[in-house]
């Protein structure tokens, strides 16, 4: 038996957390077990002593009459009760006014004030009512670049969690229902971040863009040459969700004619998905299964690599009470959140075309259906808090970035935390997995073979669309290649393969080119 | 005649009446600062007025948590903004205060001890502490307030506890040394 696990029933235990049932089995443990008593005799001691704590501390100063009185006059406002004018004045001039608004502006303020509706048992929070929320009939409402998921009144996602989020005030309106009193626990999280920011919106999907100033970096499409995005402006972002494989038939064919793919045709975030890792699939009753490993980066030895993974349940399997047809997930959401004390840089490993104008950001889909058995692969490179502002380049959007500690910044000791939302299909809520990486840090030879696999096609799709004609490059993605296809596999051993091809491409070589000392020879 | 409104008796009062000092004490928690505390408590108050007006708010109190949690957040970042990142302190953690022999008398009395040594602890851990023990919610109510899972909320709680007590424990054998010096 696992002691944490006896350790958090016994918190649970005195806190009257467990269910009747499992109390009493726990209280014949507690019989049986003088360890596990004394145990609970230590721990209530303490909770008794907590609660003497707190009821023993210092009042804080009462709220001043001048505050009272404010908070009375807004209530006795919002109420109604204080008008200047007569009822009747002030009926007859709602009447007349409500007749020339309705008359005139019928359609906008349907849409205006849909959110705020009482439906399907859902009763709305409005945290400041003079907002305006924009395009409610959106799924997603995109409100300059903050984000907001609706539920009720949506086809197909009336009992999602709802929640809004207003332009002008950044206000947030949320929807509950009385057995689910707060929900979009997910979307409140990010949305904390997004309050306060009205100076400076942030982009929830924000795919490393290209600065308008930044000149080299939009020469290139390659995310091998893009400048980072800072942390401080970027606290959390969405990332793509891919599952094609065209960019890995677009480089197997244009090998196949000795030559690489001209840069800007390979997704690198495409070719990362080509090919099968073996992840673990989810647990019983789960549609999904994720995972974030936090490596040295193979091309800088002082940047961090992330690879995020999500593994579908195959079909036929049970998932949230029903049987997995073709798709594990009507939706999948993936957000990356950085600890600012850990990480103060960071590049999405993918294909992000220049911006049009500056603050266009590519719209790569962030929420995308997740068939069954489906494996996606993201890989980010980070860069480490320390590491001097002069090694790497930063794209900038706003203000100069200046340290803002979240709250993920107090948890310590994680690096990035990962967080998928799904829905499984015929499910009437959202799900929500996550997962965390410790600050540690993991030497890129310690990663397993498919973190290997994965930074190899990282290599190769960013050396190619970035048009990389030294052989340094060319060497390292062999280099992985090779020391990530030890465990076998047919489509492992495809990759030596291919990364030798490019790289006889690429380099003018004709013929075999040696693989690197004491490597595997790939099987045939 | 606005004294004789302001005398009415309004559903406010009574709200009033049972967090105010609950909740400054919660959110003082968090910012550390009476004064900032009242700024919270009294928008938290406003908010419910102006927001939940012509609704019903099954919850007040994980209504009033949670928008008095979220405007210290926001209240605690603003003020973080102003500080550029080479003006940093080395370390987010709180400074351990060095034992003085009059620290130490004092820490015989134990609660007095652990509300000295629970500003140690990260703040989300001294926070749902607070949630779960001194305003008395459940675990599913702290769920919402925090943005958390429910079992999280019992791991991070479990957590709490277990390093409260590995300092109370440390706290204890410096005072009986410093008792023998």
């Amino acid at each position: 038996m696992k002691k944490p696990d006896f350790e958090l029933e016994l918190t649970r235990y005195l806190d009257g957390e467990l269910s009747t049932e499992a109390r009493g089995e726990f209280e014949r443990k507690l019989e049986s077990d003088p360890e596990l008593a004394a145990r609970r005799d230590e721990l209530a001691m303490l909770v008794s002593g907590l609660g003497e704590a707190f009821a023993g501390e210092e009042s804080v100063p009462a709220l001043e009459p001048e505050r009272r009185r404010a908070i009375l006059a807004r209530a006795s406002r919002a109420g109604g009760e204080r008008t200047t004018m007569s009822p009747w004045a002030m009926t007859l001039c709602l009447a007349a006014a409500a007749a020339v608004v309705v008359g005139t502006f019928l359609p906008f303020i349907d849409r205006l004030t849909r959110p705020f509706e009482r439906r399907d048992g859902f009763e709305y929070t409005v945290l400041r009512p003079g907002a305006k929320p924009i395009d409610p009939d959106a799924d997603e409402i995109w409100i300059g670049e903050s984000f907001a998921t609706r539920g009720p009144g949506r086809p197909g996602a009336e009992d999602l969690p709802a929640v809004a989020i207003y332009p002008d005030t950044l206000d947030i309106v949320e929807a509950a229902t009385p057995d689910q009193p707060l929900p979009g626990l997910p979307l409140l999280r990010e949305l904390k971040y997004w309050r306060g920011r009205a100076e400076q919106p942030l982009s929830p999907d924000a795919v490393p863009a290209i600065s308008a100033r930044d000149d080299s970096a939009a020469a290139s499409s390659s995310f091998l040459d893009r400048a980072f995005l800072a942390v401080a402006e970027y606290p959390l972002v969405a990332l793509p969700l891919r599952h094609e494989s065209t960019a890995l038939r677009i480089l197997e064919n244009s090998l196949g004619e000795g030559r690489l793919p001209r840069p800007g045709t390979l997704a690198v975030e495409e070719l990362l998905n080509a090919l099968d890792y073996g992840y673990p699939g989810p647990e019983a009753g789960e549609a999904l299964n994720i995972g974030l490993d936090v490596h040295v980066c193979p091309w800088n030895s002082s940047h961090l690599l992330a690879r995020l993974w999500i593994k579908g349940a195959a079909a036929g399997q049970e998932a949230g009470g029903t049987t997995v047809g073709p798709v594990a997930a009507e939706w999948g959401r993936a957000t990356l959140e950085f600890n600012p004390a850990a990480i103060q840089a960071f590049r999405y490993v993918g294909s992000s075309k220049p911006a049009a104008n500056d603050g266009a950001l590519p719209r790569l889909p962030v929420r995308i259906p997740l068939p069954a058995g489906c494996e996606i692969t993201i890989l980010c490179e980070l860069v480490p808090a320390g590491i001097p502002a002069s090694e790497f380049a930063v794209a900038r959007r706003g203000t100069p970035p200046v340290f803002e500690p979240l709250d993920n910044a107090e948890t310590g000791g994680e690096t990035v935390h990962f967080t998928l939302t799904y829905r499984i299909p015929g499910s009437p809520s959202a799900m929500t997995r996550s997962v965390s990486a410790d600050a540690l840090v993991h030497p890129f030879a310690s990663a397993s073979d498919s973190f290997k696999r994965a930074a190899a096609l990282a290599v190769l799709g960013g050396a190619v669309e970035a048009g990389r004609a030294d052989a340094g490059w060319w060497n390292l993605a062999v280099e992985l290649a090779y020391a990530g296809s030890a465990d076998g596999g047919t489509e492992a051993d495809m990759l030596p393969v291919l990364a030798r091809k490019a790289r006889a491409a690429a380099l003018g070589m004709r013929g075999p080119v040696a693989p690197p000392p004491g490597a595997k020879k790939p099987r045939k | 005649m606005n004294m004789s409104r302001e005398n009415q008796h309004h559903p406010i009062q009574e709200i009033m009446a049972t967090y105010e000092q609950p909740l400054l004490r919660y959110v003082n928690g968090i910012v550390h600062n009476p004064e900032t505390a009242r700024d919270v408590v009294q928008e938290s108050f406003i908010r419910f007025c102006t927001g939940s007006a012509g609704k019903t708010v099954t919850h007040p109190s994980a209504w009033l948590y949670k928008t008095a949690r979220n405007l210290a957040i926001d209240s605690r970042r603003k003020h973080r903004n102003t500080i550029p990142l080479e003006e940093l302190p080395p370390t987010a953690e709180p400074a351990a205060a060095a034992p003085t022999p009059a620290g130490l008398a004092i820490a015989r009395d134990d609660a007095r001890r652990l509300r000295q040594l629970m500003p140690q602890l990260p703040a989300r851990e001294q926070e749902i502490l607070r949630l779960r023990y001194q305003a008395g919610f459940s675990y599913q109510k702290i769920a919402g307030i925090m943005g958390l899972s429910v079992s999280n909320v019992g791991f991070i709680l479990n957590q709490a506890l277990n390093r409260l007590k590995k300092m109370v424990q440390d706290d204890s054998v410096a005072a009986m040394k410093g008792g023998t010096l």
